[in-house]
């Protein structure tokens, strides 16, 4: 199978293939995946807001509601870490709940100070005894990198159904 | 020089240098910096990023994953940023852009304060880079308004009828020893009824050490000429109006 990769596909794509390279490394056999690269693609000039558009462009295409798109992509600019853990997390939210879950990106704290975060907020039309067990659990697995960076995310919900 | 536009739609300008090791770059080196440049760059962040290094010569097992550091210093408004890491040295300018002559006193100061600390024996490449972030006011709009560099659909596809698309070009320059890539893609509008694109200019040095460190300004200079003309090469007239040119 040959994939042509198209921008929004980007962040997707560069996720399989670091994990290709670990399984390679691993001496795991190569996925079904082939990844063609011209040697000049990979040779670009650093830049730090090139991988936020492929992030943004992956929230747009999960359905990810972004009322605020325009400070989200600021503050993405500015923390492109946060950029790629929130991307990483929206991931484990759709592997460990129903495909219903609504998922928004929301900015919280006073703009432009240090008490601004970036939110992911579940919302559900059931919310039952789990849901903040489950919360908690994907807050684990990040809480260590997220120490190390600078800029904040939290992964939360405000009870809300779907809107 | 090349036009001004009210509504610029450069979102980053950077400017990267890799240079061949010299003798005395090691862990040290972003702190011995950061004292030199903390007038302009007052604030200092680390950072962790990912490297994948891979070789189509050799055997796929050579593909190598490691973490890079680098340190990032920033200027008092956040949007100005000079990065070193291993052996680069980074510029760049977040929107909004100001002019060529800052950014480019931004360059020379940043270059400047590293060949009075850091031994440099070569420049194994340079690359000056603009992402512009271009919306025009509607949904599905005909291309041919906008861009002069556009995918090309022929006479049997349907002409607006696209989720998204990515276009690229490498134009070598000056007998492949310079090369200007181009990348025309969707992007994320913010205003609804609107379209977004993502027009990405790269301008490099294809061959390692093909200029010596005196000539790296000159160089940039003419990059940043050849950039302005492939810019303008890309868009069309209403583009231009929607930018609102400086007269």
């Amino acid at each position: 199978m040959c994939q042509y990769v198209t921008r929004s596909d980007r962040f997707g794509v560069q996720r399989q293939l670091f994990q290709a390279i670990e399984q390679l490394k691993n001496g795991v056999m190569l996925p079904n995946l082939h990844l063609a690269f011209r040697s000049e693609e990979m040779d670009s000039t650093y830049s730090n807001i090139d991988p936020v558009e492929d992030m943004i462009g992956y929230f747009h295409d999960t359905d990810t509601k972004m009322n605020q798109i325009s400070i989200i992509r600021e503050y993405f600019y500015h923390f492109p870490e946060i950029a790629k853990l929130s991307c990483e997390v929206a991931d484990l939210v759709h592997q460990n709940f129903d495909s219903k879950t609504q998922l928004s990106l929301e900015m919280r704290g006073e703009t432009n100070s240090e008490s601004e975060y970036l939110a992911l907020c579940i919302r559900m039309n059931d919310y039952d005894d789990s849901v903040m067990e489950r919360i908690r659990s994907i807050r684990e697995e990040y809480a260590e990198d997220l120490a190390e960076m600078n800029g904040w995310f939290l992964l939360t919900t405000d009870y809300l159904p779907p809107r | 020089m090349g036009r001004r536009y009210r509504n610029s739609p450069i979102v980053e300008a950077v400017c990267e240098f890799r240079f061949g090791k010299g003798a005395n770059w090691d862990m040290t080196t972003p702190g011995i910096i950061y004292n030199e440049v903390r007038p302009k760059f007052p604030h200092k962040e680390s950072h962790v990023g990912q490297e994948v290094k891979l070789s189509p010569d050799n055997r796929m097992p050579g593909a190598q994953v490691k973490s890079v550091n680098f340190a990032r210093f920033l200027a008092d408004d956040k949007k100005t940023l000079m990065q070193l890491g291993d052996g680069t040295l980074l510029i760049s300018r977040l929107n909004p852009y100001t002019t060529w002559q800052d950014f480019k006193n931004n360059i020379e100061y940043a270059l400047n304060a590293l060949k009075k600390n850091v031994e440099l024996n070569s420049i194994q490449r340079i690359g000056l880079r603009y992402l512009n972030r271009i919306e025009v006011p509607e949904e599905n709009p005909n291309l041919e308004k906008y861009f002069e560099f556009r995918p090309f659909l022929g006479l049997n596809l349907p002409k607006r009828e696209h989720n998204s698309f990515i276009v690229g070009c490498i134009f070598p320059i000056i007998g492949d020893r310079e090369s200007c890539k181009i990348e025309l893609t969707t992007a994320v509008p913010e205003g609804s009824n609107a379209s977004a694109f993502t027009l990405d200019l790269d301008y490099s040095m294809t061959k390692p050490e093909s200029i010596q460190f005196d000539q790296s300004l000159e160089w940039i200079e003419e990059a940043h000429e050849g950039l302005e003309r492939f810019f303008e090469g890309c868009i069309t007239q209403p583009l231009r109006d929607l930018f609102d040119v400086v007269v």
